[in-house]
Formats: structure tokens, sequence, C-alpha cells
């Protein structure tokens, strides 16, 4: 086929929105559309009859052209990603970048059944390469965005129900624990016991010693405190020296016992501190759940316990005035 | 559907040629060296394939597919779970372009497609050329589906599948991947009769 007649047989592609440049055997360009003219800047009377690996070296590489040789042989489309080859005939979009360009090449039968041509086809992927970057970016900065969010919430959590110092729960969060420990005491018709707890003449540790020694016996207290309890009971700091433990599931004898293995470990603590030893000592009151008593009446009896204990001498555990928890709901 | 061992070898050879000639163009193209490992190649009978169907399950795979028609007919798929193929396109392309520019959850299909297109044309190109039978081809395709939303569209009665393993092997690691080629009943009876002409040429 002569250049004029093969440019002539292709004319139809002429106006597709696609670049399409078609090959004779010998790899020389005979059909050359608008959409590459356009593309390119090059008119087709540039480049119809010249080599196609001479005027775009990346289309004369070995492995694209024995890939376009197979096509002449009866090989099936060859796909040519941008990935794997960048720009095969290099296009710039109006702001001089480059089209990012996926192709395929496929062979055409003449009369005899044999592939006389073969069409190298060139979509430009730009536009939509450039929307899934930019999705992918978007996703991504909402994945960091999120993952960002639950760490301040998680520390605003913590801020929220822990005590700064001590680490142990807040009085807030304690509170809403006690109630939550007390219905569910009475749905399971469980003993419930709760320990009002305060340090023995801490007032007089801070005057001597400073308030950073205070902040420092207070930290060590918690750490003691929560080893001496057992994994079932919380212990919160309810303000200043005073701490509250909620014991769920247990009984009065059984808190007492707690509560002295308690009182023990803090009465051998021993601080070095400033060149010294300080010391300290608590004072607890323990009250048992009544039928039908209110939070705020439960904190009370419990209280009143406590400073029963200090009254008595400190150092030791009360038990909540009013009886020894008589009226438990299970009885012992 | 029925193929005797000698018919069995002589395909896999042909499988193998193609494969072969698919990992040197692969090797061209990126830096890193790619093996391509066959361990299976069989014929899936009407149990087989059931068994095969459930077994890959629902997840979604990245298939190319060639479709074709002419003395025969069907279609060859390239087949990877996705995060296969994710990291298949990453370890070719991430080390010869960069993988910070590359977006390779989206925009890894264009690789895919072209590396399957690969390895499917040498396989359906060495079986065509060998046999000199005469084909024609769809436009290659990619999409995203099931194993069994591969194989909807396809009566179970009038077709034969050929699965053959396939095993990217890049140094240390592996990308382990499905080649299935489906062939329409009655076409796949002339390629057993073209393989016979080809075994009786040789021994006579």
């Amino acid at each position: 086929m002569n250049p004029a007649s093969c440019e002539n047989s292709f004319l139809n592609m002429d106006s597709l929105p696609m670049g399409i440049m078609v090959l004779d055997r010998q790899l020389h360009v005979c059909f050359w559309n608008a959409c590459l003219e356009s593309w390119t800047g090059f008119s087709r009377q540039d480049i119809l009859g010249r080599h196609s690996g001479e005027l775009f070296p990346q289309l004369g590489r070995s492995l694209v052209v024995s890939r376009l040789k197979d096509l002449f042989d009866g090989a099936p489309p060859a796909v040519f990603s941008y990935h794997l080859h960048n720009h095969l005939i290099p296009a710039r979009l109006p702001d001089a970048t480059m089209r990012l360009q996926h192709s395929m090449a496929y062979g055409l039968r003449g009369p005899d059944g044999d592939i006389s041509h073969v069409v190298l086809s060139l979509q430009d992927v730009t536009e939509i390469h450039s929307r899934l970057r930019e999705n992918l970016r978007v996703q991504k900065d909402l994945e960091r965005e999120n993952r960002l969010r639950k760490k301040v919430e998680l520390k605003l959590r913590e801020l929220a129900t822990r005590d700064m110092l001590t680490g142990l729960i807040n009085r807030r969060s304690f509170l809403g624990l006690l109630a939550r420990e007390i219905r569910r005491a009475r749905r399971y018709g469980h003993t419930l016991c709760l320990m009002a707890l305060d340090l023995d003449h801490f007032k007089r540790l801070n005057d001597t010693w400073g308030h950073l020694a205070g902040d420092e016996m207070l930290k060590i207290f918690a750490t003691v405190c929560q080893d001496a309890l057992r994994d079932i009971d919380h212990i919160g700091r309810l303000g200043g020296e005073e701490f509250g433990v909620i014991m769920p599931e247990t009984t009065p004898d059984g808190a007492r016992v707690v509560g002295e293995r308690l009182l023990k470990a803090i009465r051998n603590l021993a601080v070095r501190y400033d060149g010294s030893v300080l010391r300290m000592t608590a004072s607890i009151g323990l009250a048992c759940l009544e039928p039908d008593e209110e939070l705020k009446d439960f904190l009370l009896r419990a209280d009143r316990a406590m400073y029963q204990a200090k009254l008595l001498g400190r150092d030791r555990l009360e038990d909540a005035p009013g009886g020894t928890c008589s009226q438990c709901l299970i009885p012992e | 559907m029925y193929i005797t061992p000698a018919q069995h070898d002589l395909l896999k050879e042909l499988i193998n040629i193609g494969v072969g000639k698919a990992a040197g163009l692969i090797n061209q193209m990126v830096s890193t060296h790619v093996h391509l490992e066959l361990p299976e190649v069989r014929l899936l009978g009407a149990e087989d394939m059931a068994e095969y169907l459930g077994r890959c399950g629902p997840e979604t795979l990245s298939t190319v597919r060639l479709a074709f028609r002419g003395t025969l007919s069907g279609w060859a798929g390239l087949v990877f779970p996705k995060p296969t193929a994710s990291w298949l396109v990453s370890q070719l392309v991430g080390q010869e372009l960069g993988a910070a520019s590359m977006d390779l959850d989206s925009l890894r299909i264009g690789t895919i497609q072209e590396i399957g297109n690969i390895v499917l044309n040498g396989i359906m190109g060495s079986i065509v050329n060998i046999l000199g039978v005469s084909m024609d081809y769809f436009p290659p395709d990619y999409f995203e589906t099931s194993m069994s939303g591969l194989f909807a569209a396809d009566e179970a009665t009038a077709r034969v599948v050929l699965l053959i393993k396939a095993r990217f092997r890049l140094e240390n690691e592996a990308a382990e991947g499905d080649i299935l080629i489906l062939f329409h009943v009655d076409t796949f009876q002339d390629m057993l009769a073209a393989l016979d002409r080809l075994l009786g040429n040789a021994s006579s």
C-alpha cells in the first residue's frame, strides 16, 4: 500500500478522542490522527513515512519493538502502561506537564488475512490519574486526622477521669463507678462494701517537709494501695488526702481483712526524703450497702466511720455507725 | 473432558515456553529480577471446578482478561488477590520509579494490566503459534470481582477450564496468582486434535 492510500484508509480514525498511530511492517508511520497532531504539535505531514523508533526513542526500545513485531505475527493486543513506559509518544498539556498515556497496540488484518498494520492507540489518563491521586491524598489526610482525634480523645478521657498526680480515678469517675456498682449489687443481690480512707496528719507532713514531699508520699501511697487491694476493688482519690475504695461482691468480714492488710502496708512504708525517713498511717471507715440506701448516705456512713477511727486514735479501721452492717443485702 | 498424559505434557510445555518469554520481557522492563514458576497445570473437571470456586470464596480479585475467538474461543485470565497485586506492582514499579510518587492502591491497574497482558500473550501466543491455529482477540480487559463472578457469564457445561498456578518470585519473596484459560468446549476438542497432530508429527 502506498503512503497516500494507507493514510486515506485510516482517515475515519482522524477525529477519535484518543491518539491513533498506524505502523506498517517496517514500523514506519502510515497514519497519525488529529488528536496526536494536537497533543504533540507534530503535523501528519511531519510524521508520515518516518520510522517510529527514530521519531520517538521510547518506541524504539527493543522490548517495545519486539512486542510490536509480535503483533504482525498474530499476537494478542499489547498493553503499554504509563508506569512502565512513561511516555511512548511525549505529549504535553497546555501547562507543559506531560500527558500520562495508557496505550494499547493491536494488529489489523489486510485483504489477504495477514496482519498488515499495527494500530497504537493512546488514551490520556492524566485527569483520572490526578483525581485518583487527589482522592488518595484526601483519604490519607482523613485517616491521619482520625488517628490524631482518637489520640486526643483518649487523652481527654484520661484527663477527665484520672487524678493527674496519683494516676487513680478522680472523684467524678469514682462516684459514677459507685453508682453503677450500687445498681449492680441490687440487681444481683450482692453485698457491696465501701471504705473511706484518710491519711493521718497529712497536713503536718506537708507543713514540715513541703508540698513536694506530700505529693511524693501520695504517689507512693497510690502504688502501695494498688498492690494491697484485690483486682476487683476500685480505688479513687476523692480530694486532698482523702480516698475511697469500692469493694464489689464483698462481705464486711472480707472487706475488713483487705482493709487491715492495707493499713499494715501503709504503716510499713518508709520513704527516704531529704536525708530522713518519712512514714505515714491512715484511718479507714467501712460501710456495707444497706437496702434502699442512697449513694450519698452510703458515702456519709463510710465517712463517719472514718472520723470515728480518727477519734479512736488513728491507724485503724472502724465499721460504719448504726451497727456492723446488720442489714446487709445478704447477711452473713 | 479427558486429556491424555501426552497431550497434557505438550500443553504444559507450550505454556512454559510462553511464560518463559513473558518473564524475559518483564525482566527487561523492571530493575528487580522476576522468576516465573508454574508449580501446577491442570484441567478442572466439573467437580474440581466447584471445589475450586468454593475454595476461592467471595474475595475480590484483580483480574486481567484476554478474550479470544477463532479456531479456539474463550478467554484467558490472570488473577491475583488484590493485596498480592498491589504488592507485586509496588515491587516491580516502586523500585524503578520511586514508591513515593505512586498511588499503589488506585493507580496500580495500568501496571498489573500490562504484566497480565505480557503473561497471557506469552501463553496464548505460544499455543497459537506452535499449533498453527488462527485466532482473533478482543481488547485486554481489567476488572475486580470474585472468582465465581468471573465465571458467572459462562455455562458450566459448555466450558473447559485450565488452571495454571503462577508464582512470581522476586528475590526472597513471591506473589502467587492463578492463570485460568476457559475454552468453549467444542473448540477445546479442536485444540486436543491439534495437539495430537503435533504429537503424531513428532513421533513419526
